[in-house]
């Protein structure tokens, strides 16, 4: 799965150069295990995302899974009272900002793909497009790989 | 202040005001911007044994206090100094005779040039035994609570989403065609992710192995759930002989690792967690260590609501024990907890 990887990560800096964010990933179903994982990832700070397992409704990408649907978070302040089990990858990357989508492959919710920032940041419709056709694309190559 | 209206002059006013400074039960005291003691009223003689020739210009206000309830430092003056919006804070105070006795106290100060006044109200031994009993009888109804949410998500839901996995199962042995096998597929996908759901819903409420396996057991089952929450490697060294302790020791000490993990996780940005057990002679001994960004005790600013900290060690005050708090910044933090064992040595 060597040119796999190279691709997918290439399309991860791309995506991140493009969207000017300073993290992306993609998570995606690990068929053996029925569980999904960050496989994926450009500019990370340590390798934490490696360890998460996402669950269904749990942070951002949890919420993807869950909807189906894109989620933008324009800025991310945690509060004192927060449980922090509501945001992982923001913790682990320190994200203030965040867009996910999800990537469907025949009807199915396989993977999810992230941007994110270290810094508040509004994100206009041109980004979420953009993030959904790469989600398209990354799920078309994925798909006939495996 | 319209009823010293009421007053003829203003000498009769503040007559008043100091009438009721000389004669009001509660303890005030005054002090000066290095925290030495100026004034007092003649409650702080009464309550605590000093006299005003032996307080005025010679002690300072922390000399006199024991502990603090708030801080992770048991007698830091700085928790009144940089949290004016605590109302009341909870404290042992330091008597002439040797005892310590716990009290209420506020803390107030108008501005940089003024002396700043402290006032204390002594709380009975038996308001703390109720207290004690309350929040132990909350703490028990809690975990009776969650035991039994666990349980029933577990045994009841979770069971019903199994069996609709084992008749799904069933079905997909029949001859369907592409869209019907696609859509089973996405059914099954769904239901076992629902399924994980609840199983992971049911644990995190109460683990059945606190109650079937042990502290031990639960403990290393919740570092790879947290492993997987928060991708921060978790480890666990359990040293001694690694048996069972009382249920309600098993329960706290579990707790307090929990409540300690997650606000390493919120706040101390740590690849890595340590957690110790060691079983002792006479003592049990927990710690929590992280390797993140610490912070420098002496600046103490209460992260969050100061409420978890309170939590953690109210759990281990109410078994007899003692919790720590160690940091330096850079250096990452290390949470200590010690719970003495009962003469029997099977606590």
């Amino acid at each position: 799965m060597g040119s796999l990887q190279k691709y997918i990560k290439a399309k991860l800096s791309e995506l991140k150069d493009v969207t000017a964010t300073d993290f992306a990933a993609l998570a995606w179903t690990d068929s053996t295990e029925q569980t999904i994982r960050w496989k994926y990832a450009s500019g990370n700070r340590n390798d934490k995302y490696k360890r998460i397992v996402l669950r269904l409704g749990k942070g951002i990408a949890g919420k993807v899974l869950c909807s189906g649907r894109p989620i933008v978070l324009d800025s991310f302040t945690p509060q004192s009272g927060d449980d922090p089990r509501e945001y992982p990858i923001l913790l682990a990357e320190d994200l203030k900002s965040a867009v996910g989508v999800p990537v469907i492959i025949n009807g199915r919710v396989m993977g999810v793909l992230l941007v994110g920032c270290r810094n508040p940041r509004v994100f206009n419709t041109e980004i979420i497009d953009l993030m959904i056709s790469t989600a398209t694309q990354v799920g078309v190559i994925y798909n006939s790989q495996i | 202040m319209g009823w010293l209206d009421d007053f003829k002059t203003n000498g009769e006013a503040s007559s008043f005001l100091e009438l009721i400074f000389n004669n009001i039960n509660d303890a005030i005291l005054v002090i000066d911007k290095n925290y030495l003691i100026i004034g007092i009223n003649s409650a702080v003689e009464k309550l605590t044994g000093w006299t005003a020739e032996e307080l005025i210009e010679k002690v300072k206000i922390y000399d006199i206090f024991s502990e603090m309830a708030c801080c992770a430092d048991k007698s830091c003056i700085k928790c009144f100094g940089e949290n004016p919006g605590i109302p009341w804070i909870e404290m042992r105070i330091k008597a002439k005779d040797g005892r310590d006795f716990p009290a209420s106290a506020s803390y107030i100060q108008l501005s940089e040039n003024t002396p700043s006044v402290l006032i204390f109200r002594a709380i009975s031994e038996q308001q703390l035994i109720e207290r004690e009993r309350l929040t132990n009888y909350v703490i028990q109804a809690q975990e009776e609570e969650r035991r039994r949410l666990s349980r029933e998500l577990h045994d009841v839901v979770g069971q019903a989403l199994y069996s609709i996995l084992v008749g799904l199962k069933v079905i997909s042995q029949a001859n369907l065609d592409a869209a019907a096998r696609n859509h089973l597929v996405n059914l099954q996908q769904l239901t076992s992710r629902a399924l994980e759901e609840i199983k992971i819903m049911a644990v995190e409420l109460r683990p059945a192995a606190l109650d079937d396996l042990g502290l031990v057991a639960a403990i290393r089952s919740y570092l790879k759930r947290f492993e997987q929450t928060f991708g921060i490697e978790s480890i666990l060294e359990a040293n001694g002989n690694k048996r069972r302790y009382g249920p309600a020791v098993e329960t706290a000490l579990y707790r307090i690792c929990q409540e300690a993990m997650t606000n390493a996780a919120k706040y101390a940005d740590t690849d890595k967690i340590l957690v110790r057990l060691s079983d002792l002679d006479n003592k049990i001994e927990l710690s929590i260590i992280d390797f993140g960004r610490g912070f420098d005790p002496d600046q103490i600013h209460v992260l969050g609501t100061g409420l978890g900290l309170y939590g953690m060690r109210e759990r281990a005050n109410l078994l007899g024990g003692d919790l720590e708090i160690k940091s330096e910044s850079g250096q990452g933090t290390s949470i200590n907890v010690t719970i003495p064992k009962s003469n029997g040595g099977n606590r």
